[in-house]
C-alpha cells in the first residue's frame, strides 16, 4: 500500500472533548479503551469547517479550475448551457464534499487501528468505503466506492436486502442508538418517495459487489 | 473565469477558456489520457483540501486521494444532472446557480447550502464592485483574455476623443471662438495661460467621461 508520506503543518485545533461524550465502537464492546489519538470529528466540527468554506474572503480564486468542472457537466449530454456562477458554486461545493468526507473517513481511519492491524494515522481507500456506506446521501457513489458490508448504516428503513444483518436485527442492535451522535438520520418530510427510491437505489448497489 | 457572462455561457465544446485566476496544479494521474484526465479534478488540489482537516500525524494513500476524486466527479454529474433535470421540467436552458443550489438541497446535502449562499452571495457583490468601480474595471479588463481586443479598440475612441477635448480646452482659455484653428496660430498667449488650462481641465475631463459614456 502505497502512502503519503509528506506530514501535514497545520494542526486541526482540538475540540472541546470534554464537553463531548467519547464516540462508541461499531462492534458491540465494553468497557471503552483508552484514545491514544485525537478523538475522531464530530458532526458540530463537520459542519464548522463546512461552514468555513462560505466564509471565505476570496472569491476570485477557486480551488479548482473552472474550465475542467464544466468538462464534467457538460459531459451530461442534457446539459447545454450554464451561467458563470454555476461552476463557481460547484467549485465551493466540491470543497465541502471533500472536507466532508475526509472527515467521516478518518473517522474510520481511527477506529479501524484499533479493531485491526491496520495503521490507524494512514486514511485509505477502505476507510472511504466505509464513510460512504453508512451515510444516505452518499448513496451516489455506490458505483464508484464499493459498499463495506462490516458497516451498518445509519438508515435502517433503506437497509438493503442481501446485507450480512437483516434489518430486524439491525434495528435491534444496541450500538444504532450510538451511532447517532455521529451522524442525524435524513429528514424523511424532505423525500417523499424516498422508501421507493431508496429501496431501488439499495437494491442495484447490493447487485454491483463487483464495482472497481 | 467567465465573469463577463453573467447571464448566459455559450461555451463551445472544444474551446478552452482562460482561468487566471485558478491555481495550476500538476496532475498526478498515471493515465496520460487527456480525455481521461479532465474526467477529474486535479489531484494535488483534492490532497490540499483533505489535509485542511486531518490532525498533524495523519497521511493519506494514493488510492484514498484517487477515490475522492472519483467521488467529485460523481458529485459533479449528480447534482448537474438533477438541476438539469430541473430546467427541463421548467423549459428553461440554461443552469443557473440557484439551480445547483436547489439541486444540492434535493439530493441531501443541506449542510452545505448555507455556506453556498453566504459564498454566492459575496461573489455577487464582487461582480457588482468590479462592474461599478473603474479601477477594478481595468482590472477586469487585464485578466479577460476574450474581451481585451474590444476593450482595446474602445480604449483607443476613448484617447481620440480626449485628444479632441484638451484641444478645446486650449482654445477655450484663450476665449475664442472658433475651436478649429491650429494650437501654434497663437503660441505665446498659450504659454501665458497655462495654469487655467489645467484647471479647467478637470470639468473639461468631467465632461469627456460623460461623453465617452454617451458614445
Amino acid at each position: 500500500m502505497e502512502e503519503n508520506n509528506g506530514n501535514n503543518n497545520h494542526y486541526l485545533p482540538q475540540p472541546s472533548s470534554s464537553q463531548l461524550p467519547p464516540p462508541p465502537l461499531y462492534y458491540q464492546s465494553m468497557p471503552l479503551p483508552s484514545y491514544s489519538l485525537p478523538l475522531p470529528y464530530s458532526p458540530q466540527m463537520r459542519n464548522y469547517w463546512i461552514a468555513q468554506m462560505g466564509n471565505a474572503t476570496d472569491v476570485k480564486h477557486h480551488a479548482f479550475p473552472l474550465t475542467r468542472i464544466k468538462k464534467i457537466m457538460k459531459s451530461n449530454p442534457e446539459v447545454n448551457m450554464v451561467t458563470a456562477e454555476a461552476p463557481v458554486l460547484i467549485s465551493k461545493a466540491c470543497e465541502m464534499l471533500i472536507l466532508d468526507l475526509t472527515m467521516r473517513s478518518w473517522l474510520h481511519t481511527v477506529e479501524g487501528g484499533r479493531q485491526t492491524l491496520k495503521r490507524s494515522d494512514t486514511l485509505t481507500r477502505s476507510d472511504i468505503s466505509a464513510a460512504t456506506t453508512r451515510s444516505f446521501k452518499f448513496t451516489f457513489l455506490g458505483d464508484v466506492v464499493p459498499r463495506d458490508p462490516s458497516v451498518v448504516t445509519d438508515d435502517p428503513v433503506l437497509h438493503p436486502d442481501g446485507e450480512v444483518l437483516p434489518p430486524g436485527t439491525v434495528i435491534g442492535y444496541p450500538v444504532f442508538d450510538c451511532n447517532g451522535v455521529y451522524a442525524s438520520p435524513p429528514q424523511m418530510q424532505e423525500w417523499p418517495a424516498v422508501p421507493g427510491d431508496g429501496e431501488e437505489a439499495a437494491g442495484e448497489i447490493g447487485g454491483s459487489s463487483g464495482g472497481n | 473565469m467567465t465573469e463577463e457572462s453573467p447571464e448566459e455561457d455559450h461555451g463551445s465544446p472544444g474551446v478552452a477558456e482562460t482561468n487566471p485566476g485558478s491555481p495550476s496544479s500538476k496532475t498526478n494521474n498515471n493515465n496520460n489520457n487527456n480525455k481521461e484526465q479532465d474526467r477529474f479534478l486535479p489531484i494535488a488540489n483534492v490532497g490540499r483540501i483533505m489535509k485542511k482537516v486531518l490532525p498533524g500525524n495523519g497521511k493519506i494513500s494514493k488510492d484514498a486521494k484517487e477515490t475522492v476524486q472519483e467521488c467529485v466527479s460523481e458529485f459533479i454529474s449528480f447534482v448537474t444532472g438533477e438541476a438539469s433535470d430541473k430546467c427541463q421540467r421548467e423549459k428553461r436552458k440554461t443552469i443557473n446557480g440557484d439551480d445547483i443550489i436547489w439541486a444540492i438541497t434535493t439530493l441531501g446535502f443541506e449542510d452545505y447550502v448555507a455556506p453556498l449562499k453566504v459564498y454566492l452571495c459575496k461573489y455577487r457583490d464582487t461582480e457588482g464592485e468590479k462592474v461599478n468601480s473603474p479601477k477594478q474595471q481595468q482590472q477586469r479588463q487585464q485578466q479577460q483574455q476574450i474581451q481585451q481586443q474590444n476593450h482595446h479598440n474602445y480604449q483607443f475612441q476613448e484617447q481620440d476623443q480626449n485628444n479632441n477635448n484638451m484641444s478645446c480646452t486650449s482654445y477655450i482659455s484663450h476665449h475664442h471662438p472658433s475651436p478649429f484653428l491650429p494650437v501654434d496660430h497663437q503660441p505665446f498667449p498659450n504659454i501665458a495661460f497655462s495654469p487655467k488650462s489645467l484647471q479647467k481641465q478637470f470639468p473639461q475631463q468631467h465632461d469627456n467621461n460623460i461623453d465617452s459614456i454617451h458614445w
